[in-house]
């Protein structure tokens, strides 16, 4: 396992959040000030199985919930899911390294997980809080909270297999009709969307190796994958013709990542496929000789 | 492409083929094209064959009977057991691909076991394919016209394989195959082997009304959704099949009902991961929800 890929998040109280809810007991997630202290970390990375993922819960500041893990009140949880092929599965660890399998059998896209801290305590538990012990916000201080199983005590984020890069969108094939130095982009769309990359089988081979031109040679082929976006913008759009479609799960996260980096959405009329190809991934030119 | 993929349209290919079809400029021809197709069964086998690349060379066993048209529209519950049993070494990985499906469906028709014109059938009217098809292209060009060609060929591409622009409830709801297919994997996933009184009653559950179906799919294919964990979804599922035997009538047996026991699901989910709790629990749990939701629904 490359330390390279390994990936990390955490949760406090300060982070924004959009969720309205109100539960019976102090929860350590984004904008929720139960825990004023306390921090969520969650490590995560892809084992090279790609079919499993190793994943590390540390808390911190959150002394009431450190304290039920201790005692095995509460356990490292981690759900899988894949809506389009109907798989949901908890995965429940009583140690902070967990590892988390699935069968890709079973998944009809690639999975999305979500780890947290769950009350395992077999039957209602009433606790009486104190904030100095315990960790929590003065408002909790003396009152008693009744913890079941299952009650959730810290939520991460949702990890995402994919990243928002277009570049993890390209599925790079041969094809032996294509002369020399050509390429064509295809829409795919049975698992969440992809472009298909056809390549000619020399390009293919070149483009398997890093090299300053091959890179040169992707932004070029974004470009044309950005212009096909832009060119059928109507069937991708949220509200397709069809009046009840849903938007394709990739091309949201890849239309936030525009908006992140303040560049234009294919459905824009300010789009142009160059210039935000060459924004996202600039053309890395040779050093060249000063011409004095 | 390895040899041992199942045979399924081609991704990009079909892609491009129901764009053609769906998106607004130029696909008038197109559509007339397709349909007109559809009323001899080669003809389409080759508009398909033209248009969309057929790969992967592992194939399924094909319904052993010719279906009449009521029968591949509504299949009875033994023809829908017989070709999940059939097929039962699917994975819900290839069950949830629309080009998977839509090359079944392709080759039922190549194999006469359907005719083309079939996927032109509405669920809602008697008028058979054929005979939509054939009044909707001698209708007089017009708007309405066109809207009428535009809706028969996205029947069509549902009945096909499912709509992927419809997004994933599509293939579960859309495509009578995978219907067959999904209604009874998760039948078999929600009752334990050798139960078959209640397995009948799920059975049933399932096929209340294609609404029913419909919206029970959604509730579990949706994002976030809570129905989306297997045990979760089997308690309810087996909750409300028990709850249809006793009372027939009650208003949980009609698809406006599911919405608020799901909602309620919901609501106690927002708090409480419910799929850590072992099957005896969740049970209590979706035995409560739906006696409570029954009986504020019939008063």
């Amino acid at each position: 396992m490359s330390k390279a890929s390994m990936r990390s998040f955490s949760i406090s109280s300060a982070d924004p959040s959009n969720a309205i809810r109100s539960p019976r007991f102090p929860v350590l997630e984004s904008g929720n000030s139960s825990f004023p202290n306390g921090k969520y970390t969650v490590d995560w990375e892809q084992c090279d199985d790609k079919c499993s993922f190793n994943i590390t819960h540390r808390i911190e500041g959150a002394p009431l919930i450190s304290r039920l893990l201790e005692d095995n009140k509460a356990a490292y949880v981690c759900t899988v899911s894949s809506p389009k092929s109907s798989y949901r599965e908890t995965h429940i660890s009583n140690s902070p390294k967990q590892t988390v399998r699935w069968n890709n059998d079973d998944l009809g896209e690639s999975p999305l997980l979500t780890p947290m801290i769950v009350s395992v305590v077999p039957n209602k538990e009433d606790i009486r809080l104190d904030a100095g012990n315990d960790g929590v916000n003065m408002i909790w201080h003396d009152q008693v909270i009744t913890l079941q199983k299952g009650n959730r005590l810290a939520l991460g984020n949702l990890i995402r297999f994919k990243s928002s890069s277009i570049l993890q969108l390209l599925r790079l094939t041969i094809d032996e009709e294509l002369g020399d130095g050509q390429f064509s982009v295809h829409p795919e769309t049975a698992s969440d969307f992809r472009f298909q990359v056809k390549l000619d089988p020399k390009l293919h081979k070149f483009l398997q190796k890093k090299s300053r031109t091959r890179a040169n040679i992707m932004t070029n082929i974004v470009t044309a994958c950005l212009a096909l976006l832009q060119r059928d913008k109507e069937f991708w759009e949220d509200d397709n013709q069809d009046g009840e479609g849903e938007s394709y799960r990739n091309l949201r996260i890849f239309a936030n990542h525009l908006e992140k980096n303040n560049l234009p959405r294919w459905s824009d009329s300010d789009f142009y496929p160059e210039v935000v190809a060459t924004k996202l991934y600039p053309h890395s030119l040779p050093e060249q000789p000063d011409d004095e | 492409m390895s040899d041992n993929r199942y045979q399924e349209f081609e991704d990009a290919s079909f892609t491009k083929f129901r764009k053609r079809l769906l998106t607004k400029q130029g696909s008038k021809e197109f559509q007339q094209e397709f349909l007109g197709a559809a009323q001899n069964n080669s003809k389409f086998l080759d508009f398909i064959r033209e248009h969309v690349r057929i790969e992967g060379s592992k194939v399924i066993d094909l319904c052993p009977n010719r279906l009449t048209e009521s029968e591949f529209r509504m299949p009875p519950i033994n023809t829908e057991v017989g070709l999940y049993n059939v097929w039962s070494s699917l994975t819900p990985r290839i069950a949830c691909r629309t080009t998977f499906w839509a090359n079944v469906t392709f080759r039922h028709i190549e194999n006469d076991r359907i005719q083309a014109s079939y996927l032109a059938a509405s669920g809602k009217s008697d008028t058979s394919g054929s005979r939509t098809i054939d009044l909707q292209l001698r209708g007089q060009a017009g708007e309405n016209r066109d809207r009428d060609i535009d809706r028969s060929v996205r029947r069509m591409l549902r009945h096909l394989g499912g709509l992927q622009e419809r997004g994933n409830r599509s293939v579960y709801v859309d495509c009578p195959f995978a219907r067959a297919w999904w209604r009874e994997f998760l039948v078999r996933q929600a009752v334990p082997r050798g139960n078959p009184s209640l397995m009948y009653k799920v059975q049933k559950l399932t096929r209340l009304s294609k609404d029913y179906w419909e919206k029970l799919v959604v509730l579990v294919v949706s994002r976030n959704s809570v129905l989306g964990s297997s045990g979760i979804r089997n308690s309810l599922i087996i909750s409300l099949a028990e709850l249809c035997d006793k009372e027939p009538d009650t208003p949980l047996g009609k698809a406006s009902g599911l919405l608020p026991v799901c909602r309620a699901i919901s609501s106690i989910q927002a708090s409480r991961e419910l799929s850590v709790l072992n099957d005896d629990e969740l049970r209590e749990i979706m035995n409560k929800v739906v006696i409570i939701q029954h009986s504020n629904l019939s008063n």
